[in-house]
Parts: structure tokens; C-alpha cells; sequence
């Protein structure tokens, strides 16, 4: 590991006295202790990860922002000119996670950094606040759910359905989906599809582009870095900023995009937090080893029977979202079911779910969104990338967590990383 | 489906060729066949193009593989498909033989191989399909500085004994980073043949080299190990450290999972009794974690001892763990602990036993329910649900009977609303007689929520109960428990109600109840009996249901009260009437507005007319008729304006000619004109809008009688989008003059030629210079319409004067500070209809160079169709991003978001709009400190959508800046508004007057003062906020919430919205000093 100068602790506190002023902030981690009532409640935080998803980070309301990390010098002096005073810029997020004053780590990072700096920051003693999808490789989220459980840290990724917001279009929340479907009105199994009929858009338009002529890096970003423990392929701008999603190497396309914030819900009502499917079917054109494109239909099928059936091409305008043996549910929250909303009244409420993140901190309680049911989402995401990737059905064994009977795809699971980097 | 047949098609063609012609003669033209034939379009597709290849033999795969190019040398898209695409085709399962032909090609030609890009190109397919005919090749490659990266991945990835073998062998010899990426792989690889010399590499002077064998060794867990990790995990430098004692304690997990589990356990308890910091805390969780690990039910005990600890993290951590020793003793003892806890650890205990699953801690939790701690109580409710569903439910009913906490009944409401089964209901309806007020209101709600029509009689039976809250609950709860049978019972409600709430819930619980009657003549029907015998209060509140239950009996009725004697019932008659849901009220409705003297009653009556001209669908022509009637029975200047927003939806031409009819009226030319604009300009793609001349000529005189920016740029672009015959152009063909000489034969005649095209145009050399028409003789003018040379991005500024001397000029176009780009389509400049002889353009500025291009100038007078001329109109049109006469400027172009960030694809302009549709937070480009806003908007029901002003970008507005809200809070959803919330409000800070909002769907007008800490709103003319923001916000908020953005002097203005569509027009802002 390459560190510029080795920090010790006295030189550090120093150092931030100059930073944030005379005002000293104690984060309550620091002074423990259910007796004490420090001098400030306040929960402090540091951004990783400042150009497009970052900058929205910025803004989080709950918790005070101390530090921004970014290896593009523009995106940092941007986040540097919004966040405004007391918040001290990084280059390398080694050096953000080795200060003592920070609660919690955002990271908004293209997602072949999220496992990486995840890890170390539970390691650190951090609480994580995790963009969407969770992790690229199935390993990589297992190694988080192991650090983050181990460390006794609090992690939250960082979409939202399943606890809050109109779900697309729904017109409601996901919470009377969840309660219809453990009403049993539907029966079992649920055959779920997801597509742009039923309200949910695959945006293909994050297609990576093949045939680039390499281009000089641009002397603000350390392009090293930014690949961190992805293979090094040679820059081109759309491989990086803003189109990242179109490279297998660092996401997987809409997939990658919206994937979570799609299935982490119907993974959510259909009760599935704690395993994963056994088979996944794909049909999709051919992929090229670099760039992503688009697919026609990936089907995920759980051992019970339930499915999710990701459509990308929203062919039958009238299929319903969730179709059970005996009712079925559409856009809107129609049903041909009649009464359904009275009927459903008599059914019992889903349990409740922690939803603000810095009382989830502040309580030590799982957060709604965590990263256990959060990796299991991401499984679904990755599950899906593999299976367009390799143009092939795949089984799956939801226990190991391994492929059954296929080693290229296993090879996906576990991808080595490039240089000193590991997990 | 045609593709794939298609492409099976091409396989018996070409097998057919491939047999007709012979195998070696057409391998070649196979070849670019295959490569031509990517991307496969299904699985199938790929998989009969690789069968064709390999069958092909390894030459043609090798000849693919010799496509490839270095990176932006030549296209090789199509082979790195078919090369990858061979890949994932040999690695499944029976196809060995092709996999090892494809592995031989790879690395023939990675031997081979030129190029650094490529080779790791071939080097990653290896890495894919690669076994152990790949090993030696590959290992041959860890020596290359700049191939040992990938090479290491490739063998890690095939991972077989073999591969493991060459790493081995070639890490004695490696050196730097290489070195490095070795030591890595045996770590991931678990493989301990060379542990001694990873240990010595502990010390390495290379960084790289030293992490690299600390994470192998902790990965492998061999015990002699553990002094090179503990070492390490001393160091002082905080991230090393950290990663350190991470991998220290990854070691102590795998010397457990060796089975070395003492050696582990000591490692584990020496970091819990040394990392003692706060900061530590996490260290001290992970060893509890080994100790689990270690020491299985042994480590209970440590688990148990941690919540004494008074450090919070450290006991979540441990209860993190407590599911990993499951059993029935271990809740026992978790039990027991909740004896001697302090009331933190109970509570933290109680949820996690609720987790556990484990029934043996029922017990346990219904005592925690009786906790002295609320915290320990309240989270016992959540448990017991948690694990007794049903069985919860005694339980639950004792504790709602044994408090009157809000906190407390409101989560036993949630619990008994999660417990399931009809026998939770009966048993909740069953112990409303013995439950406390406070706790039956919520049991009636519990029921309420649950529909539980089976307990309508004991929940109907509390609607007589002695107190207040209960009557309310229970009257509220048979809104939903009711049948159509009860309605007749309901009215009775309404008439024994003993409290204006009472009452107000039981009328829409009988209106809404008498909806399941399926004949909508009949559902007045329990309502009119009762009225049949009841008198004064009575009476009205009978008929303020009748415009819900409606019919032609409760019409009649309602009409003949609103002749009655006794004030208060006439009142509400005419409410009820102005509420009527359908048009067959309107005739009554427009004869009270008439004839009344009652001012309230005229507004009443005309308001409810008006609405339901906007709603009773009928054709244009009957519309316009019944908003003219409205207009002519209008007493206030309001009504009017409500009458002329309601005709802007009739989009007809006599409609139009109605509403430029109000021009001249100085109070009501906005409103008309805008409506004028609304019914004439395009509202979509597809809307061409009106275009017969007298709509145009109605134009001319709105964007004369106008002040707003906007709707005069919307009248221009429309009267321009009509093409004028060209002998029309009084400037055509005419003389004309330049100030600068011309570029090239582009001579000024060019400009009045009647062609505006870029290629048909007077260049003139230089800018600031004038061009000038002598039109031959006076004539009456009243627009110039201008083109200049347009590229899409360029802008030139200038202004236009007319002369009838050449010498005295007056100004009739200012666009000196215009940047708007030009268009091929010009700009329509109209203005006072005036007399004169010259039209000169004056252009002092081109952004993109030094030369003037002007390719058109068209003069045109007021013209046969023009209209009676129209008093006092200013003299020049100004364009539409200038400041206006009065200091405004538009904060909005009418076309795009221009000058506006934050989720601009939330929000879309159109038709003159702007419109959340819905989005999140809209703000302009621009801060603004202080300043006079006006603009208006219009709400959809229930909409939420709020004013940000001094807000700093992406921010929450309402806490970081302030948020002056914009709600319909006249929403039944809304009724329990705080008043910080209502309309106006600075939310969580100042509340604003309520009741000043139009009816939703109408378009409102708000102004907002910002002037140092004062903050003034005032909506459709009135007052609703006025204050200054240090003193409201001291000692605190209303909300009790901090509010640091009311610290700040400037900021943007955005709008926020929340999930609703509202538009918003006519967007104005006056700068303050």
C-alpha cells in the first residue's frame, strides 16, 4: 500500500484543529459510554467518492460533513466549493478512514470500489452508508456482510423501496404489496415480472462503447486509483465518469443502475431476505467482453417456485406485476381480485423496519436496508450479470453460494483483483 | 424469431456449401463469414457460430484470433466477440476438447502477440477458459514486469493444484510488485508451501510485500504464524492499524477453523482485554465474533458480559452474535440477564430476544411489558408480537387497559394490527367495555383499520359512550365497519352529535357509507326523511350532506331551502348548492348570484357556477355561454378572474374574442391576456395552436396590453409561426443603406430580397454598424420582423427604431442585451401601431465574430384585420429575458429550463409552464438575497410541493435554507396540519393564514419579499405572512427543530417538490439593494 506520509495519531488531531477550525468535533463513538451526554450529539461523516452520485451525498441531511475523498482533483474542488467550511479534502480514502472523528463512510464510488472500501471501513470502525448495487462480484458482498457483522458496524445501502417512497407505479408504498402477498390472497408461488409494462425501465442506454481509441488521461484524475482492482484496460473518457455503467469491469449496465432499486422489493415481499434463487434463465444477445449491452428477458427462480422475471423488452402490455395461482396484481395497485383493499384490511401489517439510518446508528439496530438482506439483493443484480454475460442458464446453490456444475461462472464470484488490492 | 430461423438457414446453407465445395477451399471465406455474423443475437445463435469455428479447426480459430489489433489501430470489435464468445462456449459442461483447443489457439497466439493489450486480451480469455494445458505458458509470463498482474489473476482464477504449483515456484525469484501480487495469490489460495519465506517477507522492506504476506499469512492460519501478525497490529499509524488487526484477527478465525482453537481464543480475549478505547470498539466486537468462532457455546458467557459494558456498540455488537448460539439454555440465560441489566441492555436485550424466534422468552417479554423502564416496555411490545403473534394478543389488551401514554397505546395499536387472524379482532371488539378511554379509542381504531364489519354493533354501541374522545373514535371506526344498512342510523348520528367534530365526522361517515347504495336517486334517501321533520342547526347540517349523496329529490330540496326563512339554513342551502356535484344545479345557482344582495352568498353562488362550467363537459360553445353569464353576473373583480381562467380551457376562436375583449379592462388585462395566450399558442407537440387572422390580430393587442414577459413572447412566437404573404412586407425589394462596408458580394439588398436564408444575406464587415430601409413614403407600422445568420449558437444583440425624418428615431425593439441564440425562424418585434418612412436595425454585437450577418428585415403595418387599437400600450416590446419596465425579470424563458438547476429532468416546461411532474428540488442557477418573486401556480388535490428561497444547492430547503411551503392543505389528508405547515408557511418556523387559496385547479398568484430578515407572502392579493425570521425563531422554532438556514443572506430559489404535480407560470423577480 502506497501512503504518502505516515500519519501518526498526536500529528493527526493537530492537523485537524487546523481544518475544521476551533471547533473540535467529539463523535460519541469516541467518548462511549450510555452515562455520558457529550457535548455534541452530533454524528459525524466524511464522503467517498464526489463526482455524480457523490455530490448528491453532500447534501444528506442527519450528520455533520467532515471529509471528502475523490481521485479526480476537479470532482473534489467542486465538493470542496459545496460543502463549504470544516470539510477536508482526499485523495486516497486510506487516509479518510484513519481519522479518528469520523462515524461514518459514504460510498458513492463506481461500484468496483463499494466491497473494497466497505471493508476496510468496517475494519476501521466505521458505519457505512453504501451506493447502489452493493458490491460487483457476489464474494465481494459476502466479504461485506462478514466484515460489517464482525465489526459490529451499522450498514445501509443506499436505495430505498423497500421502507419508503411511492414504488414506481404503485401510486403507494411497498408495504400493502408485502402485506397482500403474506395475506395469501395471491397464493404461492408468485411469478413477479419487472419491466417497462409493469412501470420499471431497464435503461439500455447505459451501453458501453466497443472499438475506442485510447486517449491520454486527463491530468486531474489519478486513473490508477479510479481502477483500482479492476483489470487495467486502457483510458478513454466514456470508460469512466458518468458512463462507467456500460463496462462489465465496473458495473453491469441498467442492471447494475436499477437492479436494486427494483428487486430488492420483491425480494423484500416475497419474503426472500435470506436466500437466493436456484436457477436463473437469460436471453439476450451475445456480450462483448468489455462493453455492456442490452438483454431480452432474465428469469430468476427461487426453489419454492417463485420467479422474477426481468423483462427487457415489455412485450405482453398486460402482464401483470405479481401473478399468483390464485389473484394477481398490476400497476396501480389494481387487482382482479375485487375489494381488495377492504379484504385486505383484515390481514395483519408487516413487521416494522428501521428506517432512518443515524437513529439505526445511534440505536445499534439493523438498518431496514442492511447488509445482509442488501447483499442477497445484490445477488439477484449480479445473478442476472453473470447469466448476460456468459449467455447461459446457470444453477445455484443459495446456501454455498456457489454455481452448480459451471466453473467459468463460479470464476465471476470470486474475481481476483489486480496489484496489492484483496479483500 | 425470423433472425434465429434465418440463422439456422445459414448453417445448412453452409454446411451444404462446405460439402459441395470441400472443407480446406472455403475455410477461410468461413471465417470472416463467422466474424461477420457477431455479435450473436441469442445463446443459440453463438453457440452454432463457435460449433462452426471450432469445427473448423485450430487454424480458423487461430486466424481470429490474428484479427485482433492494438487498441485504435483497426476494428476488431467482431473477433473479440467471436474470441470471448468462444470462451464461455468451450467452458460448458461436456465440451473439454473444444476448451483445450481454444486454451492451445490463446496461447499460441499470446506467444505470438505484439501488442500489450492485446496479449492481456488473450490473457483474460485464459482466465475465463483456461485449465491446466495453460499453467506452464501462463506461469512462463509472471517473470514479464508487465504481464505478472494478469498472469497471477489467470492462475488464481483457474485455481487447480498445477496453477497453485507455479506460483509457488515462481515467488522465490519475484521482486517489487510482482512479488507482491504472488505472496496475494497464495493467500487467496490458502497454500502454505512457502510459509516460512512469506513470514520472513513480514519484514520486507518493500510496503507492498509486507501487507501482501500479512494478509497471506493470516489467510492460511498456520500457528507459527502469530508473532509476525501480532506485531503488526501495534503499529500507531490509525488505517494501518486497523487493516493490521484486521488481519489478525482473520487469522485467529482461521486457526479456529483449523481447529487451532485455543491458540485462536487466546488472540481473541488478549485484543478484548488491550483494545479497551472507545475506538476500539469495533476490534472488541470482531474478537467477540472469534471467540464464537473459537469457543462456540463457551464464549455464552462473554456475550452475556458484555451488556455490562456501558459502551453501547460493544453490546450490539455481542447481541450481532447472540443468534449464533441458538438453543433454548442460551435463552434462558439471556433471560436471566435481563434481571441484573441496566435498562439500555434490557431494552437492547427484549428486541433481540424478539428476533430469536425463541418462544421459551414469551414469558420473560409479557413480564418486560411491566418494566419500569418506557424504553424496556415499549420495546417488549414490539417483541412479545414479534414472537406470540396471536398468543400476543391478551398480553397487548392488559397493557392497552393499564395505560394512557400516547407512545405506548400507539405502539400497541401497530402491534394489534400485525398480530393475524379473526380471533385477534374479536378479541379486541370483547375487551372495549373493560379498557380505559384512552385505551378503547385505540382499539376502535384498531378496528377501524382491520374493517372488522362482524363488530359493528360494539362498535356502534361506543358511539354513545360518556366521553368525547370515544363518541369521535367510534363514529370515525363505522366508517369503515358500516354497511348500507346503517345509514339510517348514521344520519341519527349526525343529529344527536353533541360536538361540532362529532357531527362534522358523522356526516361524511353517512355520505360516505351511503355510497355502497348502488341507486345513486337513493342514497339521499335516510337523509331527506330526516329532514322531512327537522328544523334550524338540525337542518343544515342534514343539508351540508347533500351534495355528497346528491339525486334529484335532495336537489329540489336544497333549492327550496335556499329560499328559507331561517338564516342559517338558507346558508347552508346555498352552500350546499355552490357544492353540488353535477351541472343540474347551475341554473339555480346563476339566478341566486344574480339576484342576491348578500355578498356571500353572490360569491357563493358564482364560484359554485363557475366550477361547474369547468366540469360538466359540455361542448365549447355552452361552456363560453355559461362563463359569459358568470362574467356579467360578477360583482368582484375575482369572480371575474375566475370566470376568464375557466374560459382559457374553451380553446375556440369566438372564445378568444370574448377574452381580448377584457384587454382594455386595466384589471383584468393579465388574466386575459394570459387566458388569450392559453387558448391560442400550442399546448403540445401536436396543438398548432389558433391562426385565422383575427386570432392574430387578438395577439397584437395582447402583446401590446401585457406586462408579463412571458405571455407576450408566447403571443410573438405564435403570431410569427404564420407565414405573411410577401407582398404584405413593405420593406421588400425597397432602398436601403449600411453603416460598414460589405464582406465578399454580399451586398444589403440581400437583407430586404424576401429570402431569409444564411446564404441569401448582407455581411457587413464590422459591429457596432446600422442597416437602414427607406420604405418610400409614411406608412402605419406595427411590427419588424428580423433575421439574422444563424448557426444554432450565436447571438447578436441589437435594437430597432423607426424614423419619419431619418434623422428623429424611436425605438420600437430593445434586444441591446440579448444572448439568445439565432434562429432561423427571426424575431417577431410588434409594437404600437406608428407612423414612418425609415426602419433601421442597429446591431452592436455578433458573439461569434467581428462581422455583422443580417439576412432579412421585414417591415409590416397593422394591416386590414387589425382590431380597435387598444389604450395606453407601451411603445416597444421588450424581449422576453430583459428587465421589464417595472425592474422585473423572468426567472423563466417559457421554453426550456434554461438558468434553472437541480433535477431538471424532474421537471419539464411546457405550454408556457413549468411543471413538477413530479420531481424533486428545481432551483435557479443564480442566488438572490433579496428580492420581490411573483409568480403563479396551480395545485393539484393533495398537492405538496414548496418555495426554497436562499437555499444552498442540493440541499433540504426547508432546515438549510428557509422552505415557504406550497400545499393544497384544504386535503382531507391534511386536516392535521400543524399551522407551520399550512400554505405559505416558512415551513417549521412562521404559519401562514390559512383559507386563501383558490379552488384547486385554479391558478394562484403568491408574492414573496425577502428584505433582510423580514419575509412577507402574500397570496391572490392577501397577507398570509409577515415576519421577521430572527424573532420568530427565538428562543427556538415552532417545530423545536434547528433551522441554521434562517441564518444565511442569500441563496437560490428553487422549487421543492414532494411527489406531486404542480405547475407554476409567469415567474418573476425584482432584485433588492
Amino acid at each position: 500500500m502506497k501512503q504518502k506520509k505516515s500519519i501518526t495519531r498526536r500529528s493527526f488531531v493537530k492537523g485537524l484543529g487546523l481544518a475544521a477550525g476551533s471547533i473540535l468535533i467529539v463523535p460519541r463513538r469516541v467518548l462511549g459510554g450510555t452515562n455520558h451526554t457529550p457535548p455534541s450529539e452530533e454524528l459525524t461523516r466524511a464522503v467517498i467518492g464526489v463526482g455524480g452520485m457523490g455530490r448528491g451525498h453532500l447534501g444528506y441531511p442527519g450528520a455533520r460533513l467532515l471529509a471528502v475523498c475523490d481521485v479526480d482533483d476537479n470532482h473534489l474542488k467542486q465538493a470542496l466549493d459545496i460543502a463549504g467550511e470544516g470539510v477536508k479534502g482526499y485523495h486516497d480514502f486510506r487516509e479518510v478512514l484513519a481519522r479518528p472523528d469520523i462515524d461514518i463512510v459514504h460510498i458513492p464510488t463506481p461500484p468496483h470500489w463499494h466491497g473494497l472500501i466497505s471493508i476496510a471501513a468496517a475494519e476501521a470502525g466505521k458505519d457505512i452508508w453504501c451506493e447502489k448495487p452493493m458490491t460487483r462480484t457476489i464474494g465481494e458482498g459476502k466479504r461485506v456482510v462478514e466484515a460489517v457483522q464482525r465489526n459490529g458496524r451499522i450498514f445501509r445501502l443506499n436505495t430505498w423501496f423497500r421502507f419508503q417512497s411511492g414504488f414506481y407505479g404503485f401510486g403507494t408504498t411497498v408495504s400493502p404489496i408485502k402485506k397482500l402477498v403474506d395475506s395469501g390472497m395471491l397464493g404461492w408461488p408468485l411469478k413477479v415480472t419487472v419491466g417497462e409494462t409493469t412501470g420499471f425501465t431497464w435503461k439500455f442506454h447505459w451501453s458501453g462503447k466497443v472499438n475506442q481509441k485510447p486517449e491520454p488521461v486527463p491530468k486531474e484524475l489519478d486513473y490508477d486509483m479510479w481502477l483500482g482492482p479492476a483489470p487495467f484496460k486502457p483510458y478513454f473518457t466514456h470508460r469512466t465518469h458518468a458512463t462507467f455503467r456500460g463496462y462489465w469491469d465496473y458495473d453491469g449496465g441498467g442492471l447494475g443502475d436499477m437492479g436494486q432499486h427494483y428487486l430488492d422489493p420483491v425480494q423484500y415481499f416475497l419474503g426472500k431476505d435470506d436466500t437466493s434463487p436456484v436457477e436463473v434463465e437469460v436471453d439476450a444477445p451475445q456480450q462483448h467482453p468489455d462493453a455492456v449491452s442490452s438483454w431480452r428477458q432474465i428469469r430468476l427462480r427461487y426453489a419454492d417456485g417463485c420467479e422474477i422475471i426481468l423483462d427487457g423488452e415489455g412485450k405482453d402490455a398486460n402482464a401483470p406485476y405479481i401473478e399468483g395461482p390464485e389473484g394477481k396484481l398490476y400497476k396501480g395497485f389494481k387487482s382482479d381480485i375485487p375489494n381488495l383493499e377492504k379484504k385486505l384490511a383484515a390481514f395483519p401489517d408487516p413487521e416494522p423496519q428501521v428506517t432512518d439510518f443515524h437513529d439505526a446508528v445511534r440505536a445499534r439496530r439493523k438498518f431496514a436496508l442492511n447488509e445482509s438482506n442488501g447483499h442477497r439483493s445484490c445477488t439477484l443484480v449480479n445473478l442476472g450479470k453473470i447469466a448476460v454475460r456468459l449467455g447461459r442458464n446457470l444453477r445455484f446453490d443459495p446456501v454455498r453460494q456457489r454455481f452448480i456444475d459451471d466453473e467459468a461462472a463460479n470464476r465471476l464470484i470470486d474475481q481476483p483483483m489486480r496489484g496489492p488490492w484483496h479483500v | 424469431m425470423t433472425r434465429r430461423a434465418g440463422a439456422t438457414l445459414g448453417i445448412i446453407g453452409l454446411a451444404l456449401c462446405a460439402a459441395w465445395t470441400g472443407m480446406a477451399a472455403d475455410a477461410e471465406s468461413s471465417v470472416a463469414d463467422l466474424v461477420g455474423r457477431m455479435p450473436a443475437q441469442s445463446g443459440a445463435e453463438l453457440d452454432a457460430a463457435c460449433a462452426e469455428l471450432i469445427a473448423l479447426g485450430a487454424p480458423a480459430v487461430r486466424q481470429v484470433c490474428d484479427m485482433l489489433a492494438a487498441p485504435g489501430t483497426g476494428d476488431d470489435t467482431n473477433p473479440r466477440y467471436l474470441i470471448s464468445g468462444l470462451a464461455k462456449y468451450a467452458t460448458q459442461d461436456d465440451r473439454d476438447d473444444e476448451r483445450e483447443l481454444l486454451a492451445g489457439v490463446l496461447l499460441d497466439a499470446l506467444d505470438a502477440a505484439m501488442d500489450d493489450e492485446v496479449k492481456a486480451f488473450l490473457v483474460r480469455q485464459l482466465q475465463v477458459a483456461g485449465g491446466d494445458e495453460s499453467v506452464t505458458p501462463l506461469a512462463s509470463l509472471l517473470s514479464d514486469e508487465a504481464f505478472c498482474d494478469p498472469a497471477t489473476q489467470a492462475l488464481t482464477a483457474i485455481g487447480t493444484r498445477d496453477a497453485t504449483a507455479a506460483l509457488v515456484a515462481a515467488y522465490p525469484g519475484a521482486v517489487g510488485a510482482c512479488r507482491a501480487v504472488l505472496i496475494k495469490a497464495l493467500g487467496t489460495l490458502e497454500c502454505d508451501a512457502e510459509l516460512a519465506r512469506i513470514e520472513q517477507d513480514t519484514a520486507s522492506e518493500d510496503a507492498e510485500v509486507r501487507d501482501a504476506a500479512r494478509f497471506a499469512l493470516a489467510s492460511i492460519g498456520a500457528p507459527s504464524s502469530q508473532e509476525y501478525l501480532a506485531a503488526a497490529a501495534e503499529v500507531e499509524e490509525p488505517y494501518a492499524r486497523a487493516k493490521a488487526t484486521s488481519l489478525y484477527l482473520l487469522y485467529a478465525r482461521r486457526l479456529a477453523e483449523n481447529g487451532d482453537k485455543r491458540q485462536a481464543a487466546g488472540i481473541c480475549r488478549a485484543l478484548l482485554d488491550a483494545r479497551t478505547e472507545p475506538g476500539d470498539v469495533n476490534v472488541r466486537c470482531a474478537a467477540l465474533a472469534g471467540l464464537v468462532d473459537a469457543d462456540g457455546r463457551g464464549a455464552l458467557d462473554d456475550l452475556v458480559a458484555a451488556m455490562d459494558s456501558p459502551d453501547k456498540q460493544f453490546r450490539g455488537g455481542a447481541l450481532e452474535l447472540a443468534a449464533r448460539i441458538p438453543g433454548r439454555g442460551a435463552t434462558r440465560r439471556w433471560v436471566k440477564k435481563l434481571a441484573d441489566a441496566s435498562p439500555e441492555a434490557r431494552q437492547e436485550i427484549v428486541a433481540m430476544l424478539g428476533d430469536r424466534g425463541d418462544r421459551a422468552a414469551l414469558g420473560a417479554l409479557v413480564d418486560a411489558l411491566g418494566d419500569e423502564d418506557q424504553a424496556v416496555r415499549l420495546a417488549a411490545v414490539n417483541a412479545v408480537t414479534r414472537l406470540g403473534g396471536s398468543k400476543a394478543v391478551p398480553a397487548l389488551l392488559a397493557y392497552a387497559g393499564s395505560t394512557d401514554d400516547a407512545d405506548e397505546l400507539a405502539a400497541v395499536k401497530a402491534a394489534l394490527l400485525r398480530v393475524p387472524g379473526e380471533g385477534a379482532v374479536t378479541a379486541v371488539s370483547k375487551a372495549l367495555d373493560d379498557t380505559p378511554a384512552a385505551g378503547r379509542v385505540v382499539l376502535l381504531e384498531v378496528l377501524s383499520a382491520r374493517r372488522a364489519e362482524a363488530q359493528v354493533e360494539s362498535v356502534f354501541a361506543q358511539t354513545a359512550d360518556a366521553d368525547k374522545a370515544v363518541r369521535v373514535a367510534a363514529i370515525k371506526a363505522m366508517g369503515n365497519v358500516a354497511r348500507a344498512s346503517d345509514v339510517p342510523r348514521l344520519v341519527g348520528l349526525v343529529l344527536a352529535a353533541q360536538s361540532d367534530a362529532e357531527r362534522a365526522e358523522a356526516q361524511k361517515v353517512a355520505v360516505s357509507t351511503a355510497g355502497q347504495i348502488a341507486a345513486v336517486e337513493e342514497r339521499a334517501g335516510a337523509a331527506l326523511e330526516a329532514l322531512g321533520n327537522s328544523d334550524g342547526a338540525q337542518r343544515a347540517a342534514l343539508l351540508e350532506m347533500l351534495p355528497g349523496l346528491g339525486g334529484a329529490k335532495a336537489l329540489a330540496v336544497v333549492i327550496a331551502d335556499t329560499k328559507s326563512a331561517d338564516k342559517a339554513v338558507q346558508d347552508a342551502a346555498i352552500r350546499a348548492l355552490a357544492d353540488w356535484p353535477d351541472a343540474h344545479a347551475a341554473p339555480e345557482l346563476l339566478a341566486i348570484a344574480k339576484a342576491t344582495e348578500e355578498l356571500t352568498h353572490h360569491v357563493l353562488a358564482l364560484r359554485g357556477y363557475v366550477r361547474l362550467a369547468g366540469v360538466a363537459k359540455l361542448e365549447p360553445q355552452p361552456t363560453l355561454w355559461m362563463y359569459q353569464h358568470a362574467m356579467a353576473a360578477a360583482k368582484r373583480v375575482d369572480e371575474k378572474k375566475l370566470a376568464l381562467s375557466g374560459m382559457a380551457n374553451v380553446r375556440t376562436a369566438e372564445s378568444l374574442q370574448v377574452v381580448a375583449g377584457y384587454l382594455g379592462d386595466a384589471e383584468l388585462k393579465e388574466e386575459a391576456a394570459s387566458a388569450a395566450v392559453r387558448i391560442a399558442c400550442p399546448q403540445n407537440d401536436k396543438d398548432k395552436g389558433l391562426t385565422d387572422p383575427e386570432t392574430l390580430a387578438a395577439l397584437k393587442r395582447v402583446v401590446i396590453a401585457t406586462d408579463s414577459a412571458d405571455v407576450r413572447a408566447q403571443a410573438e412566437a405564435q403570431i410569427a409561426s404564420v407565414p405573411v404573404p410577401e407582398e404584405r412586407n413593405l420593406a421588400h425589394g425597397k432602398a436601403v443603406k449600411a453603416s460598414v462596408a460589405q464582406q465578399g458580394d454580399h451586398r444589403p439588398e440581400l437583407a430586404v430580397d424576401g429570402n431569409t436564408s444564411n446564404d441569401s444575406a448582407w455581411y457587413g464587415a464590422s459591429w457596432p454598424a446600422w442597416f437602414m430601409v427607406d420604405l418610400g413614403r409614411a406608412a402605419a407600422l406595427d411590427s419588424v420582423h428580423v433575421f439574422f445568420y444563424s448557426d444554432g449558437e450565436r447571438s447578436y444583440a441589437y435594437t430597432v427604431e423607426v424614423s419619419a425624418d431619418a434623422e428623429h428615431w424611436q425605438p420600437v425593439a430593445d434586444m441591446a442585451g440579448n444572448t439568445a441564440a439565432a434562429a432561423p425562424q427571426g424575431v417577431l418585434h410588434l409594437f404600437a401601431p406608428v407612423t414612418a418612412r425609415y426602419v433601421r436595425v442597429n446591431i452592436v454585437k455578433n458573439s461569434a465574430n467581428e462581422a455583422v450577418h443580417l439576412n432579412e428585415v421585414k417591415v409590416y403595418g397593422p394591416g386590414e384585420v387589425q382590431a380597435a387599437p387598444v389604450a395606453a400600450a407601451p411603445v416597444a416590446a421588450a424581449p422576453a429575458a430583459a428587465t421589464g419596465p417595472d425592474g422585473f425579470v423572468s426567472l423563466f424563458n417559457g421554453k426550456d429550463l434554461a438558468g434553472w438547476e437541480g433535477d431538471t429532468s424532474g421537471y419539464v416546461a411546457e405550454n408556457g409552464m413549468i411543471v413538477c411532474k413530479p420531481g424533486g428540488n428545481l432551483y435557479t442557477a443564480k442566488d438572490y438575497a433579496d428580492f420581490v418573486l411573483q409568480f403563479e401556480f396551480q395545485l393539484t388535490p393533495g398537492a405538496n410541493n414548496g418555495l426554497g428561497i436562499r437555499m444552498p444547492p442540493n440541499s433540504h430547503a426547508a432546515y438549510e435554507g428557509m422552505e415557504l411551503q406550497i400545499l393544497d392543505d384544504t386535503a382531507e389528508k391534511y386536516k392535521d396540519l400543524q399551522p407551520y405547515q399550512y400554505h405559505g408557511s416558512i415551513y417549521g418556523v412562521v404559519p401562514a393564514e390559512r383559507g386563501h387559496l383558490k379552488p384547486v385547479g385554479e391558478w394562484n398568484s403568491q408574492e414573496v419579499i425577502a428584505k433582510g430578515r423580514r419575509i412577507t407572502v402574500k397570496l391572490n392579493g392577501v397577507t398570509i405572512v409577515d415576519a421577521d425570521i430572527d424573532k420568530a425563531s427565538t428562543p427556538a422554532t415552532m417545530d423545536g427543530k434547528a433551522h441554521p438556514g434562517l441564518k444565511r443572506t442569500t441563496g437560490r430559489i428553487g422549487f421543492l417538490g414532494h411527489g406531486s404535480v404542480v405547475s407554476f407560470r409567469n415567474i418573476r423577480i425584482k432584485e433588492l439593494d
